[in-house]
């Protein structure tokens, strides 16, 4: 297993005048699992966008693995072992679905062609996307779209993943088999941190939750003691919807390992 | 869909004999000469297939390409008295270069100002041409020797078939090695390319680049075979034609794009008796395909003939 070692610094990013990300700092040491939360426009893919390299950060460093990372491209932190999702699905729409999950293997010369072809294959069987291999991935329904960007982000075989609004808009039964999906890899070594307004899942799926507001980390910790936090539960005020989830968070269904 | 090797061969075996016996059958000059002019196109309407199908970048610039080759190669010839084979390799080398500084000059650029960088580019190009007529004979064109001493037209077409082979035979490699499917994602969408782990910048200008090369390929063949070369070929229409014939064709299948200059350029030949009406029904037939099958007129049928969808 990789050692894992993320250390975000004072890290900020503003627009302008708005302040998206305002001096936060955290870090990821080992496979943790983590969630992160927050009201809408609280800066959680902000945060990730900065740490992944599409978004330059305005101050504040960024070292995985030991290496400061910030001025990277976002190519370089994906060779590196960054890996991740988008909030709003991208997939390559006009490539079939081996195709899409054949370029970040071999982008990142994970041996030869029929290397990574079978590599595909096997991400393709643990997906249950098989049937859909030489399919343009436009023809993918939401969900099945949202099991490839997985599966891309598998073939990248990333030490640390980022996945931005996995259970948005998909069925429950595909929630669980994402879920089910998370856990497994997770096991099997990798650390992940999850953007996700879904509470439920989220803090059932957690070891560690942290969440953001107007910018600010604003509380880090154990999902139980996250959930009674009382900066939370502020920032979640405006919200009702939101903070109706988060205080029922856990008490259903949830199986926080 | 999945690779059918014996296919795809026999597809291409067809397609190559077919060139190969064209000069047996046709003996006219004017139709060897249109034979090859129309090989021209389609190796034009391919490099812009290379560059926009697979790599999503939309030049006007390869026109100003051809000139900038077969001018390399014409003035080397008149001015220093090079031989013609170093025109031939210094044109093709010049437009590789120019090509280079376009790519790296556009890698912020996409869509309309990746076209308004590149027509800005194109008409410069044209303009100094014309403008510089003390050197380069301006509008009344530039003089260049012919590859061949001979009148006959069957060793040009030989000359420019075979060329169109070798060519596509280089870009049918590239574009479906690891180059054409990281040319292909960058296409979709560069920012997830790169969070997956693909050096968009290197192949942004890998694919400028070689489509320059490709289109100083053409260039030099165009300017010694016809053994006349004006600025006023670079027009901005001459680049929406080749365009059209890729977009007709297929712009996102290489083969089919190809054979979209091919067979327009016969067709504007065959139509030529109607004047500026062709040119009509060219820009109706461009409209239609546009509105309607955007995948090209020549896409599917090239699909189910090779069995690949690229």
């Amino acid at each position: 297993m990789t050692d894992i070692d993320l250390k975000v610094e004072s890290l900020k990013k503003h627009f302008g005048g708005v302040k998206a990300v305002d001096g936060i700092s955290f870090s990821v040491v080992g496979n943790e699992l983590i969630g992160l939360i927050g009201p809408n426009g609280s800066g959680k893919t902000t945060t990730i966008n900065t740490i992944n390299g599409l978004l330059k950060p305005t101050s504040g460093s960024i070292h995985f693995q030991g290496e400061r990372i910030e001025r990277l491209p976002p190519y370089e932190r994906a060779k590196r072992g960054l890996g991740r999702t988008f909030q709003v699905t991208r997939v390559f729409r006009r490539m079939n679905v081996m195709d899409n999950l054949l370029v970040p293997a071999l982008a990142l010369g994970h041996g030869d062609r029929k290397t990574a072809e079978a590599r595909a294959e096997e991400v393709m069987e643990f997906l249950t996307i098989t049937r859909l291999a030489y399919e343009p991935a436009q023809n993918l329904s939401g969900g099945q779209q949202k099991l490839l960007e997985l599966g891309r982000v598998l073939m990248l075989d990333p030490v640390l993943i980022f996945l931005d609004e996995p259970f948005a808009g998909v069925h429950p039964e595909l929630r669980t088999q994402i879920h089910e999906y998370i856990r497994e890899v997770h096991q099997a070594g990798k650390a992940f941190i999850i953007v996700s307004h879904d509470m439920d899942t989220i803090f059932g799926l957690s070891h560690r939750v942290l969440v953001m507001n107007e910018g600010q980390l604003i509380a880090d910790g154990d999902p139980e003691v996250v959930r009674k936090d009382e900066a939370v539960i502020d920032a979640y005020l405006g919200e009702a919807s939101e903070k109706e989830q988060l205080e029922g968070a856990g008490a259903t269904g949830g199986d926080h390992a | 869909m999945r690779d059918t090797p014996v296919r795809r061969v026999s597809f291409f075996s067809v397609l190559v004999v077919a060139g190969l016996m064209v000069p047996l059958v046709v003996q006219s000059s004017y139709w060897l000469h249109v034979f090859a002019m129309a090989y021209f196109y389609g190796l034009l309407a391919a490099t812009w297939s290379f560059l926009d199908g697979y790599s999503g970048q939309f030049s006007f610039g390869n026109i100003a390409l051809v000139l900038i080759a077969g001018y390399t190669s014409g003035l080397l010839a008149k001015y220093t008295g090079a031989p013609m084979w170093v025109g031939i390799l210094l044109g093709i080398l010049a437009s590789g270069v120019v090509g280079l500084f376009i790519g790296i000059l556009c890698l912020r650029f996409k869509g309309a100002y990746l076209a308004l960088f590149t027509i800005a580019f194109a008409e410069a190009i044209r303009l100094v041409l014309n403008t510089e007529h003390r050197f380069t004979r301006g509008p009344a064109g530039l003089s260049v020797e012919g590859f061949f001493d001979t009148t006959s037209k069957v060793p040009y077409y030989y000359l420019m078939f075979a060329i169109l082979i070798v060519s596509m035979f280089i870009l049918y490699k590239m574009a479906k090695s690891k180059w054409g499917l990281f040319f292909r994602a960058v296409r979709e969408d560069d920012d997830v390319a790169s969070a997956l782990g693909v050096n968009i910048i290197r192949y942004k200008v890998i694919a400028f680049v070689v489509a320059s090369l490709f289109c100083g390929v053409a260039g030099v063949f165009y300017a010694h075979f016809n053994q006349m070369l004006a600025p006023n070929f670079g027009t901005l229409a001459t680049m929406g034609l080749v365009i059209g014939m890729a977009v007709i064709g297929g712009v996102e299948n290489l083969i089919a794009a190809t054979l979209g200059g091919i067979f327009l350029e016969f067709g504007l030949e065959s139509l030529r008796g109607f004047g500026a009406w062709r040119l009509v029904v060219f820009g109706g037939l461009l409209m239609v395909v546009v509105r309607f099958a955007r995948n090209g007129l020549l896409a599917p049928l090239c699909r189910k003939l090779t069995g690949e969808e690229v």
